[in-house]
């Protein structure tokens, strides 16, 4: 059979040509490194005259520069949570002179409406479990221009006074046509476009990442994987130019910190932070790490990375870092975050089974203690959205399908024990956020 | 020879070998390409990194575990395009194309990494280590992947693993 098989597999592709093109991606990377060179350029030039002003005595900030590690994968078919103080990954960034960072009250919320898409349009699930279409997939349309429009991503501010939505249309070979909207909570108004994606942003088949400032008044954008800059928007008043942070940085998954002076980003699978005013970026953690989230107090982030998930405590230096390993061995975990107050972790992680992934969400204390999980589905995963929790703190919500036949399930567990109380079914994939009330 | 000499000559002779692996991944030619530029982008940015006399099994790498990564980090769903359909009689000669296509069906039933280790290992022609290599997993895993997809392929399209046997009741290696 081998061999036959070998040979379908041959006259299955005889007729596909060569695809892509090189040209255009040293072209991209060229451009990107030349407009990279010049910003190094201009920033050397004023080091150089700080030095020459200060005198010797003055160090520039020394950033240690990493690249990504191979990373071996966890054997074990189950999933188990052990604490160890020393991880090999991520490793901080023990060169950076980080200033300390300052705690954050940190203020109980109320639960709002759960904000989820189905069949394109945004429908909100009141805390009373009635849900209703709030921005019809026509408005959207409207908004975005064009028929085609998804939507990719939504996120309330932190205020639940708007919602913000990432709206376009991915390209496969063109660059994507995506824009940054917001919508008022009493949607007195159609969605407002924030920002158009910048050509490097979105070259091909970028999503955007976005990440309100902790006052509700901006927005923090960036390329969703391969994406190039980090622009900051204003919310509120009249458009705006975007501003440029570092305008072809290579820069992913931002995340701005609660105590608004910090926007921490993912480059080249290593953890930088760089000023909400912009400036020179800092190297916080070695990687490759894969997502990252603030502690509600902004002490502490929240790393996921494949060997496990990390707790990197900013608050004192040299950093110590808390690893939860084998939260989901040969896979690692996926969409690592915080219960509002700060005590529980979260992760969700899919082990492999022989015919498939299986999916499981977890929570544990932040020092890694108390892990428990919540759910386990059955096999076999074919589709999810990230776990969410409510403002409160008592539920999650995830999306999950196992019938690649159906659209996914949308479930809501008591974070306490994972008690699933609710089940929409045939949600569709989507993002979803909750409102968070005062 | 200069970088972008090197990078050329390097997709001339390998990219077409390249996109015939990148389509039996995707299943689609859009999706193919999609998945080929972004190896490119990312291959141009580690160049320099890159053993430029063998540049193959890292170009490999970098496609293989994009593929393989991008189901989890999209949160795309991969759905079967099709059920497998019954081709009837496997020696007929019409029959045959529908098998072949069949085949390409059942493999869009499986797993990415599934997918992946069945190209690497009956496509590219490599040994479980270098699949392993490729992937950045174990042997073991390279090799229990290759049986359970395997077997699934001989449950999704039991017409089309008869032809290659030339028998329904052929031996699963």
């Amino acid at each position: 059979m081998m061999e036959s098989l070998r040979q379908a597999l041959h006259e299955e592709t005889a007729g596909v040509p060569a695809l892509g093109d090189i040209d255009r991606a040293i072209h991209q990377v060229s451009t990107s490194r030349r407009r990279w060179a010049a910003v190094i350029g201009v920033a050397a030039s004023v080091l150089v005259l700080l030095v020459a002003l200060v005198g010797p005595g003055w160090q520039p900030l020394a950033v240690e520069p990493a690249g990504p590690q191979p990373v071996a994968p966890q054997p074990g078919p189950t999933a188990t949570s052990s604490v160890t103080p020393d991880p090999a990954l991520p490793e901080p960034a023990t060169a950076v002179q980080l200033p300390m960072v300052d705690p954050v009250p940190v203020t109980p919320r109320q639960a709002g409406d759960l904000t989820y898409v189905a069949d394109g349009s945004i429908v909100r699930r009141a805390p009373d479990g009635t849900a209703t279409t709030w921005v019809a997939r026509s408005a959207l349309d409207d908004a975005c221009g064009r028929p085609d429009c998804t939507i990719l991503d939504l996120e309330w501010s932190p205020n639940g006074g708007q919602l913000s939505v990432v709206l376009g249309t991915i390209r496969r070979t063109s660059p994507s046509q995506l824009g940054v909207y917001v919508i008022s909570d009493d949607h007195s108004a159609p969605p407002r476009k924030l920002l158009e994606c910048l050509p490097a942003m979105c070259d091909t088949l970028q999503g955007l990442a976005i990440s309100w400032s902790p006052d509700s008044a901006a927005l923090v954008v960036a390329g969703e994987r391969l994406g190039e800059g980090l622009v900051v928007v204003e919310a509120n008043g009249p458009a705006a130019e975007p501003r440029n942070l570092c305008d072809d940085c290579p820069a992913a998954a931002p995340a701005w910190s609660p105590d608004g002076r910090w926007i921490a980003y993912l480059s080249g699978g290593t953890v930088r932070r760089i000023s909400a005013e912009g400036g020179p970026s800092e190297l916080v953690a070695k990687g490759p790490v894969q997502s990252i989230a603030w502690s509600p107090d902004g002490t502490r982030l929240l790393i996921g990375a494949a060997d496990g998930v990390h707790v990197l405590d900013l608050s004192r230096l040299p950093f110590s870092t808390t690893t939860i390993e084998n939260v989901s061995p040969g896979e690692g975990p996926s969409a690592p975050a915080w219960s509002p107050d700060g005590k529980r972790i979260s992760w969700f992680s899919t082990p492999p089974l022989d015919e498939g992934f299986t999916a499981e969400v977890w929570t544990a204390s932040s020092d890694g203690s108390d892990p428990q999980r919540l759910m386990r589905s059955g096999c076999c995963v074919s589709d999810w959205s990230a776990p969410a929790w409510s403002p409160d703190g008592d539920v999650i919500a995830l999306g999950l399908g196992l019938d690649p036949a159906r659209p996914p399930d949308l479930i809501l567990l008591q974070s306490g024990d994972g008690t699933e109380f609710e089940r929409v079914a045939g949600l569709g994939w989507g993002p979803m956020s909750w409102q968070a009330l005062p | 020879m200069d970088r972008n000499g090197e990078l050329r000559e390097f997709v001339s002779a390998r990219g077409a070998a390249l996109s015939r692996a990148a389509f039996l991944l995707t299943g689609d030619l859009n999706d193919a390409e999609d998945l080929v530029q972004e190896t490119y982008v990312v291959m141009v940015r580690q160049w320099r990194r890159i053993d430029s006399s063998h540049p193959e099994p890292y170009v490999r790498r970098i496609m293989y575990t994009r593929f393989v990564d991008g189901w989890r980090r999209r949160h795309l769903v991969e759905l079967p395009t099709a059920t497998p359909s019954d081709t009837g009689d496997p020696l007929d000669e019409s029959g045959l194309v529908v098998d072949r296509l069949t085949l390409r069906d059942a493999l869009l039933c499986l797993t990415p990494r599934q997918r992946a280790v069945l190209v690497l290992r009956f496509f590219e022609d490599m040994t479980e280590a270098q699949a392993a290599d490729a992937l950045g997993v174990g042997t073991s895993t390279v090799k229990s992947q290759t049986r359970v997809a395997l077997q699934r392929l001989r449950d999704l399209a039991p017409a089309a693993v008869a032809s290659f046997d030339g028998s329904a009741e052929g031996v699963m290696e």
